[in-house]
């Protein structure tokens, strides 16, 4: 799997400069964390990754078209179930009993299978939003703080789970906590206001 | 469900209607002005088991429903479209403000010339119902959250089930809201355009023949009528499509 390239890459939004000559290079088929402080640029640079934004200056290749996300929001469907949240993805074809093996993974299951979103906990909806970014497959994740909410425990289920499931993928996620890097592992990229700083 | 309260505060509302109109009646005294409440209950009675009525009630509503099922399905595909195709929106554009702005009157005049007049309520219903669907369901279909538009754009969803997940849940609220205001509206240009129109065996020639013959309590008991049929098929279907739209998001 290819490796994905991020050359010298600036991004302003107006007056506010966001990434000014980053670089850095994920490697493919592994996990890489970035951490930062809140506003250096890390899900700017998601973002440019996914393609939802456009970078001023520099260049990003190598980046896979079939990818799949845990966004920072649920982005859940909220009149819908948990299955149905995933079938949208998924589509018709895939059996019912998949999709609710992996959130059985996740610690979900009886009512939270086909009860509306609407009626979850915030850690049950971002469960869903991780089962179907990690079922749908691709050959690149990226997870913005897909953690968050989430008690230790099922923090420590949670990242298991897309350790197991998502193996010899590129896996790209930004996080504000040290002990999600240890749970997913992996390359870190620190980043700081406007650059990157350095890796380990 | 409504409150026993509430419903207690509306019936006292409609009992005090009621006996202000009768006052009224009674103080004037000129049946040909306005009848008491109690002569359009007789005749109402009477009017029910009257040979011709059921027929007359179904010529009429079968037509102004007609129309409304076309509207609100042409409405809705269209709405569908233009949300889809910038191109087909401003395509429709001159139309819909002509059929947003036009007094209805004007079109039934004008489509007398073209239609014969058993069939004018079902076009005219359905001219009037068009353009409130369209615009809702299309106002729905705009508001749609960006953000899980870009969701499925990252996982790929087809159209069809971007429609059916993401769209539907967003354009409920207007398509509801939409059917209510246009199923009042159907049956008010449906019954004017007959009442203009006189086709044989309608609602409309039965208030056309009341205000020629002066009969002030056939004119109301026949409008009674129209106002039950309207309300009753108005819940019915408000109930239907509640039930619709949960029954899919349970799919």
């Amino acid at each position: 799997m290819k490796d994905i390239v991020v050359e010298q890459v600036s991004k302003r939004f107006g007056e506010k400069r966001v990434l000014e000559h980053f670089s850095a290079v994920f490697a493919g088929g592994e996990t890489t964390c970035i951490m930062g402080d809140s506003g250096c640029g890390k899900t700017t640079l998601l973002n440019l990754l996914m393609g939802f934004e456009k970078a001023d200056g520099g260049r990003i290749t190598g980046v896979p078209e079939h990818m799949s996300t845990v966004f920072q929001e649920d982005r859940l469907c909220e009149a819908f179930g948990a299955v149905s949240n995933i079938r949208l993805v998924l589509g018709r074809k895939v059996p019912a009993e998949w999709i609710r093996d992996h959130l059985r993974e996740l610690g979900l299951d009886g009512d939270a299978f086909d009860k509306p979103v609407s009626e979850f906990s915030g850690g049950m909806k971002r469960r869903v939003a991780i089962a179907r970014a990690v079922s749908y497959g691709g050959d690149v994740l990226f997870m913005d703080e897909p953690f968050k909410g989430l008690d230790e425990s099922t923090k420590k289920m949670a990242a298991a789970y897309v350790r197991r499931h998502a193996a010899g993928r590129t896996v790209i996620m930004v996080t504000h906590d040290e002990s999600e890097v240890e749970l997913m592992g992996g390359h870190l990229i620190r980043m700081v206001r406007g650059a990157e700083e350095d890796h380990a | 469900m409504m409150k026993k309260r509430q419903i207690l505060e509306r019936a006292g509302a409609v009992f005090f209607a009621l006996a202000l109109w009768q006052a009224a009646a009674m103080l004037l005294n000129q049946r040909i002005l306005l009848v008491t409440p109690v002569s359009v209950v007789r005749r109402l009675g009477t009017l029910l088991f009257e040979s011709g009525f059921w027929s007359t009630v179904g010529f009429s509503f079968l037509r102004i429903e007609a129309g409304f099922f076309l509207g609100l399905f042409i409405g809705t595909v269209l709405a569908v479209c233009s949300a889809r195709f910038h191109l087909i929106e401003t395509m429709l554009w001159p139309f819909m403000t002509v059929a947003k702005t036009v007094p209805v009157a004007s079109f039934i005049i004008i489509c007398l010339i073209w239609l014969d007049a058993s069939s004018l309520s079902v076009f005219i219903s359905f001219l009037m119902v068009f353009p409130i669907v369209y615009f809702n369901v299309l106002q729905g279909m705009k508001s749609t959250d960006r953000s899980m538009l870009q969701m499925a754009d990252i996982f790929r969803v087809s159209y069809k089930r971007r429609l059916f997940y993401i769209y539907m849940p967003q354009v409920r609220p207007f398509f509801t809201s939409a059917c209510a205001a246009a199923l009042g509206i159907s049956w008010k240009a449906g019954i004017a355009a007959e009442v203009i129109g006189i086709p044989n065996g309608s609602i409309g020639e039965r208030l056309y023949e009341a205000k020629i013959y002066l009969n002030t309590a056939d004119l109301l008991a026949w409008t009674v009528v129209i106002v039950l049929i309207s309300v009753a098929f108005e819940k019915l279907f408000m109930k239907l499509i509640q039930r619709c739209f949960a029954g899919l998001e349970r799919l």
